[in-house]
């Protein structure tokens, strides 16, 4: 059986640093990224109801841009509620996945105490959205599925996923404007509060800051960012950080925070657009040649499925996800790293990991520095 | 992409696990599962620090023939 770091494959990040400055960034990666290849020859059916199986991490985000692409090459529009419902459990999962880095990941970088309980709360609650839904665990069928939104649970569980992310991300702080703000950054002790001020007290608010600008649309030819604080670039505070420190660090994280009020946000917008719809079961009658393209904003950025079929049969199939672009080599962290001073307050192995951390690739890293 | 392969117990500990899946071992944190884990089980793995679900054998076995299948096709086109 072969072996390649677990199947799952990493990215091998190696730093040098000559005269208190980096020099060179390296980054490979051994992610598998064929992994779609097993997809063609598949009825389209088939291959768009494996999606969640290949990708079990953002399964939800995967699985809506499978369908968004396959309805696209057989030149389908779902119902609005369809669409509405999708969306909504695509932001409950970046929802799940932000506050998780929040919560869990961002305390460790910075030698502080992961908080578990509100997360697992959290999941719980997320959980019981898709059943009241869809009744039937396969809500991902080309056409949609059958829809019965209960609003009445659903009404409950958003208020209660509300006011849990509120409590262990914001604390009592509400952020206003930059005043308030930094009232929160020197007050609060939430996890997100005290990464953010460790990231102020010990000057590293600019780290990581470069001229990589947010993708804006779809272009082949341009490396750019893609995430949170792509999404939330021109957010009043976001554009207030960005006049102090860039994309630097700060920035950054402070990006992911608002995420989390945007998410929640997301989702009752889309609850209000939901309504009874039985779906149409379109793979079985499916016989077109077409292509589709399904874009999905998901928690790490933007997740781009494209496939070719024909006859009902898979013949292409290409998944484009949010780790090419931020840790492109020329991507956001090689360029936010070369050239950057090695900071005083703190391990250099720290502060790369708060950014690796708050670009969030979606498999583990191995990061080596060396002096030259 | 954010493939995440199913990973099978080999040795709990008091709030962890380490599991094994394609020859590669890690030490997992198990305190975000809801359910019981034992000897055996296979867990789906988060950025190869957190057990994120349990995953019954049946589901298990068939990711795995899908993964030998990209795992296969990595290894002999060379993208590894």
């Amino acid at each position: 059986m072969p072996t390649i770091n677990g199947g799952e494959g990493r990215l091998q990040i190696r730093v040098t640093v000559e005269n208190g400055v980096i020099v060179n960034v390296t980054l490979t990666s051994t992610r598998p990224l064929n992994a779609c290849s097993v997809l063609v020859g598949r009825r389209l059916g088939d291959a768009i109801t494996l999606l969640p199986r290949l990708f079990s991490l953002c399964s939800t985000a995967q699985a809506v841009a499978g369908l968004i692409a396959a309805e696209t090459a057989l030149g389908f529009t779902p119902a609005p509620a369809q669409v509405a419902a999708r969306r909504l459990l695509v932001a409950a999962e970046a929802l799940d996945q932000t506050v998780w880095r929040i919560l869990l990941d961002w305390p460790r970088c910075v030698g502080a105490v992961s908080v578990l309980d509100p997360l697992k709360q959290l999941r719980r609650v997320l959980a019981s959205l898709r059943p009241l839904l869809f009744p039937d665990p396969a809500w991902n069928r080309i056409g949609g599925a059958e829809l019965t939104p209960n609003h009445a649970e659903l009404a409950a569980a958003l208020d209660a996923i509300e006011s849990g992310v509120n409590e262990a991300v914001l604390g009592d702080g509400q952020w206003v404007d930059r005043r308030s703000f930094d009232h929160w950054l020197r007050t609060a002790t939430t996890p997100a509060a005290v990464t953010l001020r460790f990231v102020d007290d010990i000057k590293l608010s600019n780290f990581g800051r470069c001229a990589v600008m947010p993708l804006s649309e779809f272009d082949a030819n341009t490396i750019g960012e893609t995430g949170a604080l792509a999404r939330r670039w021109r957010h009043p505070l976001i554009t207030a950080l960005r006049a102090d420190y860039g994309n630097g660090l700060l920035t950054r994280l402070t990006a992911r925070v608002i995420e989390s009020s945007a998410l929640i946000a997301e989702l009752r917008n889309q609850a209000l657009a939901l309504s009874a719809d039985s779906g149409i079961p379109l793979a079985e009658t499916a016989s077109r040649m077409g292509m589709g393209l399904g874009i999905v904003e998901c928690a790490r950025g933007r997740l781009i499925h494209r496939l070719v079929v024909a006859e009902g049969r898979v013949c292409d199939y290409h998944v484009l996800a949010p780790t090419e672009w931020n840790f492109h080599p020329q991507g956001s962290l090689v360029c936010g790293l070369t050239g950057a001073p090695v900071p005083v307050g703190t391990t250099l192995h720290q502060a790369i990991e708060l950014l690796i951390t708050a670009l969030d690739p979606c498999v583990g890293f191995e990061l080596a520095i060396e002096a030259r | 992409m954010c493939i995440a392969i199913p990973a099978q117990v080999i040795e709990l500990r008091e709030t962890s696990a380490v599991v094994e899946r394609y020859g590669e071992r890690l030490e997992v944190s198990l305190l975000l599962l809801e359910e019981a884990v034992a000897l055996g089980d296979y867990l789906i793995i988060q950025a190869q620090r957190y057990a994120v679900r349990k995953i019954d054998p049946e589901e298990a076995l068939e990711s795995y023939r899908l993964f030998d299948e990209i795992i296969g096709a990595t290894v002999a086109d060379g993208t590894a």
